[in-house]
């Protein structure tokens, strides 16, 4: 770890993060004047209640909401991929997204699209979160099982892989009984959108994920141990099935809350440590889970940004922003693995 | 701070009660059975192990592969439960004490791929502190000064702020030698800590750990098939062979009772008690006499024969006859014919024109 070089990474990102959350909050569908958002965040009334409304309800939520979310899925990303001792593990790539989803679904379809989800109740919402909550864990519950038996990682993928076409067949069998309504709103969800939590979720959405990123947190020894592989750290003291536990609930949260509110987001959970990594020049997990957590927030902001320039012609999907940010990172990475540091 | 202190005095008090029971022996094991457990059926790999580890040695295990080293290293490192018997350490049954306890005990070096080329050497050393620090593993001045000893000790300070990705595979197992250091463990195994390295390398790695058994009275154990650097460095060796067992003892009790022979199960392979070493046996159909003063130029030329197929006998006259005086002058008689030879490539070809 260079000292230097980890101040200099933290400092430029923290700052991109600060003017990325302003950017988010400035620029939307309807045009509201720089000077008159200033005023607004400083807590002064503004000329315009419409304005107002659209920051304070939604811009300000969305920026908040799209940061933790990257957060979040760039940590689960960096947990998987030192758990499974694989630069290629994530959240989506091992399907527990696809479980969270298949909760999502279950939910949605069987209220037979009695709610959509731009206006969740709360009982609704809790109901879905629960929902892409087990899913979510019953499917890494799977992976960590299948990981005691395959040894191979590659193969461990496949099977992951697998898994997520299976919970994406299970959710098309969903929809084929469910109603018109359901559907729908299934698959408006299904595109993602960091618009999904409401001012009102609001505290409750940053208190789970909050849980979620002191247990990544408190895994930080941990899982430096683990890049030795679980035979040295456990050599090392470190409990392996207490790990494993803390890492599904864990990941399991971190990933469900993120699914049920914003949509099965793909690509942030499995480039963004890399990223983090290769910003860093380590995999040092004392700086690079935090700075994983900041790079996902900025990731996440940029990828917002980009899905609302259209303005007022409407938004673009996130997910189809996402991999196009993310997937050449691991292109990169993939080829020049001989060179990277991390892989060797 | 006052946890670290309780687990020193448990070490301490650890040590007192091993010198009152047994003053030299560290670690034992008693009726060992070890393998693995699949469900109901077992899959054992020895039975009945019966072994000693004294303290602030160097041992060495041998064996061919698959005769259970790796088996026998994970179960004494507490990693594999035992299938049946009893191991002591410190007099206390090894599975009794936690983890945490166990790892400043036990450090091991294993072969396993790792993750670790994105960190400096430095913090792959510092890894080996995980046990003695807290919660997010922050190091102390103590832990810090620690370290710089151990990679001092295996002569890497200069290496420290190095991406182990740019290391060679014997300086990374040097690196490997220092986390287990930091570890503060009286015992350290290793598994095949030489496999894949050049030469140079591996007689680094086995006299820095000859080193820090004598010099740090660490107690030391690994698995090997560097038979050779063994031999010469090991105060005991430990030969596991297929089906009879584990033999320990010094190493040259080991050696002059010929228990080397028995360690492969291959007739085709004997062990030279002259030179330390394993060899192919050759068989020799024919015969040839060697008059020779120089006992250097008299073993490569029985090598170089026996290569060819002859048996040597000295001065029998009835032999053809090779008289070696130096390495460019050698003569063959035979009873009609003689030749000057001035190398070993010329005297190999001649040898072949006798038949």
């Amino acid at each position: 770890m260079n000292s230097k070089r980890t101040r200099w990474a933290l400092t430029i990102t923290t700052l991109s993060l600060i003017a990325l959350v302003f950017a988010n909050i400035w620029w939307g569908a309807i045009h509201i004047p720089a000077n008159e958002i200033w005023a607004i965040c400083t807590g002064k009334t503004s000329s315009n209640e419409a304005w107002q409304f659209i920051v304070l309800e939604s811009r300000i939520p969305q920026a908040i909401t799209a940061l933790l979310c990257g957060a979040s899925l760039a940590v689960s990303g960096l947990m998987l991929q030192t758990v499974f001792n694989n630069p290629l593990a994530g959240p989506s790539i091992l399907g527990i997204n696809g479980g969270a989803s298949l909760g999502v679904a279950t939910v949605m379809l069987f209220m037979g699209g009695s709610f959509t989800v731009a206006d969740y109740t709360l009982t609704s919402f809790l109901s879905v979160a629960i929902g892409a909550f087990i899913g979510a864990m019953v499917v890494l519950a799977i992976i960590l099982f299948f990981s005691t038996l395959v040894k191979s990682n590659l193969m461990l993928l496949i099977i992951g892989i697998m898994v997520g076409y299976m919970t994406s067949s299970i959710i098309s069998l969903l929809n084929f009984f469910s109603t018109a309504e359901g559907v729908h709103s299934y698959m408006a969800w299904g595109m993602g959108n960091f618009s999904g939590v409401t001012r009102g979720q609001l505290p409750l959405f940053i208190s789970v994920i909050s849980i979620g990123i002191i247990v990544s947190i408190l895994l930080i020894k941990p899982l430096n141990a683990l890049l030795l592989g679980q035979h040295y750290a456990s050599n090392l003291g470190i409990n392996i099935s207490l790990v494993r536990n803390m890492l599904l609930i864990g990941v399991g949260l971190l990933t469900a809350i993120t699914t049920a509110f914003c949509g099965p987001i793909s690509f942030i959970g499995l480039a963004v440590p890399h990223m983090a990594r290769l910003t860093l020049k380590s995999s040092n997990h004392n700086v690079l889970l935090p700075y994983t957590l900041l790079f996902g927030g900025v990731i996440a902001l940029l990828c917002n940004l980009i899905s609302v320039i259209p303005g007022e012609y409407g938004l673009i999907p996130l997910n189809a922003v996402t991999p196009m940010i993310s997937a050449p990172v691991i292109i990169y990475v993939i080829v020049n693995q001989r060179k990277i540091q991390y892989f060797n | 701070m006052e946890k670290r202190e309780k687990i020193e005095s448990i070490k301490n008090m650890n040590r007192m009660q091993e010198k009152r029971e047994n003053p030299s022996t560290i670690y034992s094991a008693e009726n060992l059975t070890i393998g693995y457990q699949d469900g109901k059926k077992q899959f054992i790999v020895h039975k009945n192990l019966s072994l000693d580890i004294p303290s602030g040695q160097l041992i060495s295990l041998l064996g061919p592969n698959g005769a259970g080293k790796s088996t026998l290293l994970r179960t004494l490192s507490g990693a594999q439960m035992p299938l049946g018997g009893m191991l002591t350490i410190g007099g206390k049954d090894l599975h009794t004490i936690s983890a945490k306890k166990r790892s400043m005990i036990i450090s091991v070096v294993l072969t396993d791929r790792t993750q670790i080329g994105g960190l400096t050497l430095y913090e792959l050393v510092a890894l080996g502190r995980q046990p003695h620090t807290g919660f997010f593993g922050r190091l102390s001045k103590k832990d810090d000064a620690i370290i710089e000893q151990a990679l001092q000790d295996v002569g890497m300070t200069a290496l420290k702020n190095r991406y182990v990705a740019q290391l060679s595979d014997g300086e990374r197992q040097k690196g490997m030698i220092a986390k287990a250091l930091v570890q503060e463990s009286p015992l350290i195994l290793l598994d095949e800590p030489t496999a894949f390295l050049d030469i140079v390398s591996r007689i680094e790695i086995i006299s820095l750990l000859h080193q820090l058994a004598h010099k740090k009275n660490r107690t030391i154990l690994l698995s090997t098939h560097d038979i050779e650097q063994a031999l010469i460095l090991s105060d005991q060796l430990w030969l596991l062979r297929p089906d009879k067992g584990l033999v320990c003892g010094t190493t040259e009790d080991i050696l002059l009772n010929g228990d080397m022979d028995t360690l492969f199960d291959n007739k085709k392979i004997l062990f030279d008690t002259n030179h330390g070493t394993y060899y192919p046996r050759i068989t020799h159909e024919k015969e040839i006499s060697l008059r020779c003063e120089n006992n250097i130029l008299a073993h490569w030329t029985i090598n170089a024969l026996n290569r060819c197929g002859y048996r040597v006998n000295v001065n029998n006259e009835f032999l053809p006859m090779i008289i070696a005086e130096d390495k460019h002058h050698f003569k063959l008689k035979t009873a009609q014919q003689e030749w000057q030879l001035t190398s070993f490539e010329e005297l190999v070809k001649s040898i072949f024109i006798l038949h």
